[in-house]
This record gives C-alpha cells, structure tokens and sequence, in this order.
C-alpha cells in the first residue's frame, strides 16, 4: 500500500500567535531597537556596535535594522549540546524541547528533612545527582545559590558540585566574568581541553541583562568570555510585565525580542557564528504582593509568543516550566508546576528550566524536582499525539475480536501498551483500601520517600581520580584569584 | 468644611490627581489650614488605600495613582506648612548598592515612602558607600533604605553602614535593608535596623522607625 501526502503523526499542535502577529511584533522590536535604543555600560562593546554603524551617543545605542539582519545571518541556528562524555545530547533548535533543573536559590528544602533552610554547596550536589537520576530531566543548573562560600568563589563550587554529580549538559549563571572564565577551564579540563570542549559543548552560559534595555558592564564582559571561546550561551533579560515591561503581554514580548536581538548583536559582532538563542524570563511582577513570582499563566503564555516570534527568526528558545509559588509540596505545587510544565512543552520552547522551584524561585527542592519529572512524562506522552497509521487504527484486531470481545490476550496489546500507556512512579491508581494498606500516604510522602530511593541507589559515572584533583586544583586557584579581584 | 476633607479624601482613594490641585486650593481658600487638610483629608484617604492594598482590594498600580494624586496636593502644602514650622514628613533616603543596576524594588519602595507621606530622595543605582555617606549628610534623611539582588554586592551595605559609622552619622539615620537575597540575619549580621522582604513592608517600617503610624 502507498499513500501520498500523508502525515501518520502530528504530534499535538499548538500556535499562540498568528503570522501577521509574529509581523508586528518583529516590526515594534526592531523599532524599539532602532528609535529607543538600550544602555551599553561596557567601553568595548560601545566601540564595536559604532564601528558596525549603530549611533551611539553616550552610553545610550540605537541599533538600525541592517545590523541586527547582518547579525542574524552570522548566528547558528541552532546547535548540538553533548553530555559530559561527549555523547550527542540535545538538539537546541526548532521545536525540540528539554527540561531542566531550577537554579539561584538563596535557599534549599532539605531533601531529607524537608526544612527550609539556607543553600550549601552540598545541596548543588544532591540536587544534580537526583537531575542525573530522573529520566524526563535532560539538563541541569545548579540548584541554588550557595550561602556557604563566598559569593565571588560560587562559581567554581557549583560548577564542581554538579559536574561531578551528573554526566548531563550543565547550563550556569557565572556570578562574575573571572568565574565564567575559570568554569570554562574547569570544563576543558574534564573533557581533555578546550578544542575539545569546543566541538563537543556540554555547558551553556546564562548572562542576564536587565530589563528595560540596560545592558551592564559585567553582564557583557561574561557574555564577551563565552563568545570569545564559542561557547554557546543563552543570553535574557527578567522581563516584568508592568514593572520592568509593558504591562501587556504583546508588548513585552517585544520589548523581550529587542533585548534578545542586543544580546545576539553583541555576540555576533564579537565573534561572528557565536552560538546563542534569543531568549527571555517573563517573570510576573505581582500587583498585590509587589513580588515576583514564577508560576503566573502569563509567564508561560507570554513565553510561548516569544517563542514564536524567535522560532520565526530560526533560532533556539528558553522558557520557564516546573516552577512554584508555593511554599510546601501541595496541591498549589502540583497546579503550578504541571500547568506550566504542559504549557511550555506545547509551546516548542527548546531548553525549559525551573523544575523544582519552590516559594517564587526563592527556593530549589530536589522533591519538586522529582514531582516535575513525573508531570514532564505525563507531558510528554499527550504532546507525542495520536499516530494514525494501519497498525494503530488497528482495523484487523477490531474485527478480530469482534463485538462482546476483549482485547486484553491481543499480540497488538502486548506489543503497543508500553508505548501507548505512560507507566506512572508517584501516582496513587490503586483502589482505596490498598491505598491504606500501603499506609495511606500523601503525593508528598511518595515523592519523599521516592527521592531518598534515588540519592540512596542512584549511581553516577565518577570522573577519573586525576581530573577530580584537577578540578579541586583550577577550583582552588580560581578561589584565590577571584578573593585577589573581588578584594 | 468636613465635606471638603471628605472630598479630598475620596479624591486621593480614587487616585484623581487631575481634581485633587482644584480642592485643595478650594480647601485653602475657605479657611482650612495645610496641616488640617493632610491630616484630616489626604492621609486619611492614604490610610484607607493602605488597609484596602494590605487586603488585597486595591493594587500597586492603583495604589500608586492614589500616591501620585497625594503629592499633587503635598506640592501646594509643603510651602504653607513650612511656613507655619509644621512637623514635616520624616525623610527617607534610597538607592541600589554599588555594582548593582537592578533597581524595580527600590523605585517601588520609594514611591510607597512618598505615598506615607515621606519625603523621598532616590540616588538611583550603583551606589558607593562614599556617595551614600555624602547623600546622608547633605538630605538628613530620618531613614536610608538599600537594595540590592546580586550575592556578589551584597556587602557594600556593610560597607556603607560602616562608612556611616566613621563620618559619625550611624546614629543619626535608621537603616533597613532589602532585596531578593537579603534576610532578617543579613540584615542583623551587618548592623542594619532592618529588613523588609517587600516594598509595602518597607513604607511600614519606615513608619515604624519615625513613630508615624
């Protein structure tokens, strides 16, 4: 049999914004770019952007379309992050999409006792090795900002905490250009240089201008260490809608499209084919609290249309899933972080981080983190769609079994359940009494205990005992000269 | 005459900065004195839209518009009260730490100061403990609020409350501090009067400092 034409899976489908919408919000942006301009606070990169023809008066840019468009012809569309033994890991580019860990948090919910409490280095390190166990996690950040050393030092830490607890791509922050400079050399390091790093990438870089169109002095200078060395990185601003952005989602999402675009420029102009994404957080600044908060539904609608707009361009996405508000692993949790979860995955966004944040990203839980990659599966499993082909229209074992039948002794069921049936961890589906039999427990307890299960079981590949000194050498001496510059 | 005040009052809870110039002006003229008139009809109507705002009836932007219209009046008082020697607003002082341009909380922590009734003076970003010392002694401000988001920054407050203690002008200001990374302990470690996780808390802790309530 042939049949021409035919698309056997869709997968499910999902648009926010209409083409003509795509239009004008590109046209507002590169307006933006061209009459409001940004503020560079960096004396290399205000040289570079007037010798490329943008005005600059100041600090103040205003950057015309052709410069962007001549940028956006250099700019990789797309690229190939590997793991840590050089294994291809994550296609970032159209609408594949990958779910990361949360990161920055000034403080941990203890895994094992579920106190709240300040982060320590050895909550990066639990964090990555639970990332390193949970299938649906495909990449990890440092879950947390560590209170125990000092702020400048943070860097190689958490660097060292997560490489050595998961063989995952890695995406960092860097607190401080000196300390993206040593975590790079940290990372050629346990892949055998930098060469080698660079061919095989298995970190990204996380600079964060901030909102509206201020772009500082050291924000550039990280993203200056990237570029220069061909690190991919994601460059994006904080929007607020209504406090740092237009109150309006369209119109934040233009505002989010020119940063991205200065962020691209920049690294284009400083090392043409850089790879980068144009990339934005939408974080909602909360009219009653006056807080920023994480788990809106504007954030992930918001996020989706600046996907859009960026997929329109070519180019790789970041967005926000898995994200609480909440204080504690309950019912608010589980709304917040599925609806988000579900959302961004429709959404095509290409490197979705945040799962396991907790209290408005204040705080990072390897518990949520395990609830986020049960929703990630259930997600996964509606987003892959309904295939319809000869085999799963299943006309013959319909006629098979005939009316009054059963199918359960059907070859097609032994053969397709597995794929067809997403198998749950963490779900009560066991009738009522056996529930109490098995101790009546809550979402939150199994989670809890699933997760003592895997920090318990859990194995990850250990680094070779030379490159586990080495890295403990460049950690040390990349202390000491940050104590030296930060003074 | 208690009509008008209840006019004004109504005025600044509907956040109509448009009108509130007219009525105060109309208030003065029929015999009402600067210091009646802020206290019985714009703080009153501030009072309400804090209370609403803390029961999440009204929100920043609305609260903000009340404020503004609030210091639409306070432009025609202040010289009148300055004039009779009134008690003026106590003075808080603001501005992100040096090295930090992140500054959303602190433009808001100083536009809810100005809607309490302070008389609010914002440095702006990246301000060194040096400038901060000199703003402190030029404005004598009752209260010095300090933000900041980035851990890499942090400590230029300590620097700053330091500083303060050198030029002998600790004692002389209250100092709360803020931010997303800053605590209650950050605060009490540095030697700060305090922490307010949000800006609403910290126009109450500035009125908690000056004893206004």
């Amino acid at each position: 049999m042939i049949q021409s034409s035919y698309v056997e899976n869709r997968s499910v489908s999902f648009r926010v914004l209409s083409d003509d919408q795509i239009w004008e919000i590109k046209r507002a942006a590169f307006e933006v770019l061209e009459k409001v301009g940004c503020q560079v606070l960096h004396k290399g990169a205000l040289k570079l952007l007037k010798e490329a023809g943008a005005s600059v008066k100041d600090d103040t840019v205003k950057i015309p379309q052709y410069i962007v468009e001549g940028c956006l012809r250099t700019v990789p569309k797309g690229f190939t992050i590997y793991d840590r033994n050089g294994n291809r890991a994550m296609e970032v580019e159209g609408r594949k999409s990958y779910y990361g860990t949360s990161t920055a948090s000034p403080n941990t919910r203890d895994a094992f006792t579920g106190q709240v409490r300040e982060t320590r280095v050895g909550d990066i390190a639990l964090g990555a090795k639970v990332a390193d166990a949970l299938p649906n996690i495909d990449w990890v950040m440092p879950m947390g900002s560590s209170q125990d050393v000092s702020p400048y030092a943070a860097d190689v830490h958490e660097f060292e905490a997560v490489v050595t607890n998961t063989t995952k791509p890695i995406v960092f922050i860097g607190y401080t250009p000196k300390g993206v400079e040593v975590v790079f050399e940290m990372a050629a390091e346990v892949v055998g240089g930098l060469d080698r790093l660079r061919e095989r990438p298995f970190l990204l870089l996380y600079p964060e201008p901030i909102s509206p169109l201020v772009f500082p002095e050291d924000v550039i200078d990280r993203m200056f260490v990237a570029a220069d060395l061909g690190m991919p990185q994601i460059p994006g601003t904080a929007v607020q809608p209504g406090a740092t952005g237009p109150v309006t989602l369209a119109g934040t999402v233009v505002q989010a499209i020119a940063e991205g675009l200065i962020s691209l420029v920049l690294i284009q102009l400083r090392h043409p084919g850089a790879p980068c994404s144009l990339s934005v957080n939408i974080g909602i600044f909360d009219m009653s609290t006056t807080l920023l908060v994480q788990a809106a539904p504007e954030t992930s609608l918001g996020l989706a249309a600046q996907a859009e707009v960026a997929q329109s361009f070519g180019l790789p996405t970041w967005g926000t899933a898995g994200a609480a508000d909440s204080k504690v692993i309950d019912a608010q949790a589980g709304i917040e972080s599925t609806f988000s979860i579900l959302a961004q995955g429709l959404a095509g966004l290409n490197l979705i981080h945040d799962v396991g944040y907790m209290d408005r990203g204040m705080i990072c839980s390897a518990e949520m983190l395990v609830m986020g990659d049960e929703v990630i599966g259930m997600a996964k499993r509606f987003i892959r769609g309904v295939e319809v082909n000869a085999d799963t229209l299943a006309r013959s074992v319909i006629e098979q079994v005939g009316p009054g039948g059963h199918y359960l002794q059907e070859d097609h069921t032994y053969d397709h359940f597995r794929d067809q049936l997403w198998t749950p961890s963490l779900m009560a589906r066991q009738n009522y009494e056996d529930w109490q039999l098995a101790g009546s427990k809550d979402m939150a307890q199994r989670i809890h205990e699933k997760v003592l299960g895997l920090i318990e079981n859990h194995q990850v590949p250990p680094l070779p005992d030379n490159t586990v000194a080495a890295l403990a050498k460049l950690k040390q001496q990349g202390e000491a000269e940050l104590a030296e510059i930060s003074g | 005459m208690s009509e008008i005040l209840n006019a004004i009052s109504t005025i600044i809870i509907e956040g109509r900065k448009d009108d509130i110039g007219k009525l105060t002006l109309d208030a003065l003229e029929g015999g009402l004195a600067a210091q009646d008139i802020l206290n019985n009809g714009l703080l009153p109507g501030m009072n309400h839209v804090g209370a609403e705002f803390k029961i999440g009836n009204m929100f920043v932007p609305e609260v903000l518009r009340s404020a503004r219209a609030m210091q639409t009046s306070m432009d025609i008082l202040k010289p009148l009260l300055a004039e009779m020697g009134a008690e003026m607003a106590g003075r808080v002082l603001v501005g992100t730490v040096k090295g930090d341009l992140h500054d959303i909380g602190k433009n808001l922590v100083g536009m809810m100061c100005e809607g309490a009734g302070f008389e609010v003076k914002d440095l702006g970003k990246d301000i060194s403990p040096d400038a901060f010392v000199a703003a402190v002694r030029e404005f004598e401000p009752h209260v010095l609020g300090m933000s900041g988001l980035l851990t890499t920054t942090m400590r230029t407050m300590e620097y700053t409350i330091n500083a303060l203690k050198e030029a002998g002008l600790r004692d002389r200001v209250k100092i709360m501090i803020g931010g997303a990374p800053v605590t209650q302990n950050y605060a009490e470690l540095v030697g700060a009067d305090g922490y307010a996780s949000n800006a609403a808390a910290a126009a109450e802790l500035a009125k908690k400092f000056t004893g206004a309530t």
